[in-house]
């Protein structure tokens, strides 16, 4: 142990499993340690500079803020304020909505690629920019409804959020330096950085998202919040955020996925490569051994829909209910039918569909209701026009660390 | 009979869902083994990753063994403990601890406040060299200086980072911000970590008051800026 002290964790360039050993080595003799422990949980402003002390605090370390209803039914694009973080590794001083003003930032482009280049941020911003509106979702969003409650953040639905990236597109900025892919390149893998001393985080994408992947400069017309990603992070709209990696220091074109842990065993659900079923129907609380082969990645949103208003045990004015919310998918295939039902599901209306926000933004939609004083409940589901669905019941797909919920949300109010 | 089977399902979500929300999230239940979660379990994420879990031996059993392949180092017997505990009361519909008493009401006791820095800091206040710096013999080095005391009070409010020398090792870590410790506890703390380890203040310093805690809280400082803040002090190396 006095060993390792000599040397400076950083210098010696170590990856994140030994710099992790080393930082959780046994420690001497333990004390008596005290009775009860009060660790209050810190308010979200607290715990990152410039954010809506309303959201709620899942963890501090690392940062996981949950957004609520309330605050996302109030904007069409949410704000930097309002918009939950899922931090898995914070990097030191970036727990701030204000932007991260480094010019010289550099992003590594290599692997399967000819020629291999570096880019500075001041050099992307230079660059044609292209700016779209997705939806930004963590895919243990609704992890506390599956039952039994796999382990993880306990989201509810609060872990989403709508907004505007600018940035240069993956395309754009392979032409601008004359690269071109080489053959075997399936995938994308990024690396976050690790200045500071921040552990590793490294993801994999299909190359399919190459396409529409951008690497993002700027989050609602200014520049990219720092806890946001800022000053670049890679956005594929469509996909869940996990594989968005913000702080983003090295992109490479690989053959494989990578092997990491953030790539497996987390963030995964299981799946029979080449089965058509989006996932392996599991017995709940059952136990998977996720491997490449037996699961995918957390990739591709699901489709899914929530209620924004009336919210859950509002009281709302009668005869006529004018039931609002949202809806989005992948953006694959474009949502085609938005329904309701007050009867548990016996039977269904279509909603009409508002307007939607570009294919990987958010469907707006409204179903005005006819409705009697008393208790309601109200369901929706959307369905897209490929024909995927919402579950009624979300639990089928239950996983063993609850991913990608989007059974039908059902909201009981009171009519008066 | 399918509406029922789907009305079910939700309310038994809706019902484990509402009895989960209502547990502490952060209050570990006392019971053997305790103590070593506290260690252990705190130096990559906060306790909260743990305390709000309820989970069977089986996956528990798992998430040690993912632990470990991030990193967590444990003895047989150690990680055999820490699965009985975690097991034990932190099973499927196990009961959150009472809450403890608001801390303004009840005595605060700087032991019980050092919960928070145990994990890093060690239950010998010796830190791990190359990680996470020593209490032990450095706290009187920092309270003789000039602007010593509000310092220490900053580092536990607002957190630290950037590259510091503490007793001859180097650091270049993140020490936690603890904003949502009240006055009164982290006065505690800090007097805890003054007089534990052969630590003791320096001639004529008196004990850290709440309200001097209070007085520094309102400035709201980032990491880098305590760090800053640190760079004036002119902390011994050595
Ligand atoms: C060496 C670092 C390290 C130590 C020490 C450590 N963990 Fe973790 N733990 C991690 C990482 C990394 C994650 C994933 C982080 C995230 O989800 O943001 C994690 C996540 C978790 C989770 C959430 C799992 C999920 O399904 O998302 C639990 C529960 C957990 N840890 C329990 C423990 C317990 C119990 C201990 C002490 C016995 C412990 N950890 C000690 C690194 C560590
Ligand atoms: C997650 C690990 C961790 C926890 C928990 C933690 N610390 Fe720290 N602490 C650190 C690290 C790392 C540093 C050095 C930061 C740096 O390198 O800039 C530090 C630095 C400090 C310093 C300043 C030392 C100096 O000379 O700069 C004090 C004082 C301190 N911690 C007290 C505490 C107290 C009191 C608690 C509990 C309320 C606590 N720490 C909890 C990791 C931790």
């Amino acid at each position: 142990m006095e060993k390792q002290g000599k040397e400076s964790l950083l210098s010696a360039g170590m990856d994140r499993r030994t710099f992790l050993k080393k930082t959780a080595v046994t420690g001497a003799a333990m004390g008596l340690m005290g009775m009860g422990m009060a660790q209050q949980q810190p308010t979200a402003d607290q715990v990152v500079r410039g954010k809506n002390a309303a959201l709620k605090v899942l963890s501090s370390r690392p940062v996981v803020l949950e957004s609520t209803l309330e605050l996302l039914r109030a904007e069409r694009i949410t704000s930097k304020a309002n918009l939950f973080v899922r931090n898995n590794i914070d990097l030191p001083g970036f727990n701030t909505t204000e932007a991260m003003m480094q010019p010289s930032w550099v992003v590594e482009v290599g692997g399967l690629v000819d020629p291999p280049f570096r880019i500075t941020v001041e050099e992307l911003a230079r660059l044609p920019q292209t700016e779209v509106t997705s939806v930004l979702q963590c895919s243990g969003n609704g992890r506390s409804f599956f039952n039994p409650r796999p382990s993880g953040n306990p989201w509810t639905y609060g872990g989403i959020g709508q907004v505007t990236w600018r940035g240069v597109s993956l395309k754009t900025l392979l032409e601008a330096k004359g690269a071109k892919l080489k053959e075997g390149a399936r995938f994308i893998t990024m690396n976050a950085s690790t200045q500071g001393g921040a552990q590793p985080y490294e993801k994999s994408y299909p190359i399919f998202v190459l396409d529409t992947a951008l690497l993002a400069l700027s989050m609602n017309g200014e520049p990219l919040p720092a806890v946001h990603g800022g000053p670049v992070r890679l956005v594929a709209p469509g996909t869940f955020g996990t594989a968005n990696v913000k702080w983003l220091a090295k992109l490479e074109f690989t053959a494989n996925e990578s092997p990491g842990n953030e790539q497996v065993p987390r963030y995964r659900v299981a799946t029979v490569p080449g089965w058509n079923i989006p996932i392996l129907p599991t017995q709940p609380g059952s136990r998977y051994n996720y491997t490449l082969e037996n699961s995918r990645s957390n990739w591709g949103a699901n489709i899914n829909s929530f209620i924004l208003f009336p919210l859950e045990g509002q009281t709302v004015q009668g005869r006529r209910v004018e039931v609002r919310g949202i809806a989005w998918n992948d953006g694959l295939s474009p949502i085609e039918s938005i329904e309701v039902s007050t009867n548990g599901g016996t039977s269904w209306r279509r909603a009409l569909i508002e307007g939607n926000s570009g294919r990987f933004g958010w469907y707006f939609w409204v179903a005005p209701l006819l409705l009697s004083a008393g208790e309601h409940q109200v369901m929706v589901r959307a369905t897209d026009a490929v024909g995927r669905t919402q579950p009624l019941d979300g639990n089928v797909w239950w996983n063993e660390r609850g991913y990608e919920w989007n059974g039908v949300m059902r909201v009981k109010f009171k009519v008066t | 009979m399918k509406k029922k089977g789907y009305w079910l399902a939700t309310l038994t979500t809706a019902l484990l869902l509402a009895s989960w929300l209502g547990l502490g999230q952060n209050a570990l239940p006392e019971g053997p083994g305790r103590e070593l979660v506290l260690q252990k379990c705190q130096t990559c994420h906060e306790l909260g990753f743990v305390t709000r879990e309820r989970q069977t031996r089986e996956r528990w059993d798992s998430i040690l063994s993912e632990m470990q392949s991030y990193g967590l180092r444990l003895s047989p017997e150690e990680r055999a403990q820490i699965l009985d505990y975690l097991a034990t009361y932190l099973a499927p519909g196990a009961a959150a601890p009472a809450q403890p008493a608001p801390a303004a009401s009840a005595a605060v006791n700087g032991a019980q406040v050092y919960n928070n820095c145990v994990g890093c800091h060690q239950a010998n206040g010796a830190g791990i060299p190359g990680a996470f710096p020593p209490l032990a013999g450095h706290i009187p080095q920092v309270l003789a200086l000039s602007g010593g005391r509000e310092w220490l009070i900053q580092a536990v409010l607002f957190g630290l980072q950037g590259p510091i020398t503490v007793r001859g090792n180097n650091y270049n870590g993140l020490m936690p911000a603890y904003p949502q410790l009240s006055d009164a506890e982290i006065a505690a703390v800090l007097n805890h970590i003054a007089t534990q380890w052969g630590n003791t203040f320096p001639q004529g310093q008196a004990p850290f008051t709440p309200a001097e805690v209070q007085a520094q809280r309102g400035k709201n400082l980032s990491t880098g800026q305590v760090y800053q803040a640190r760079q004036q002090l002119g902390i011994p190396t050595r």
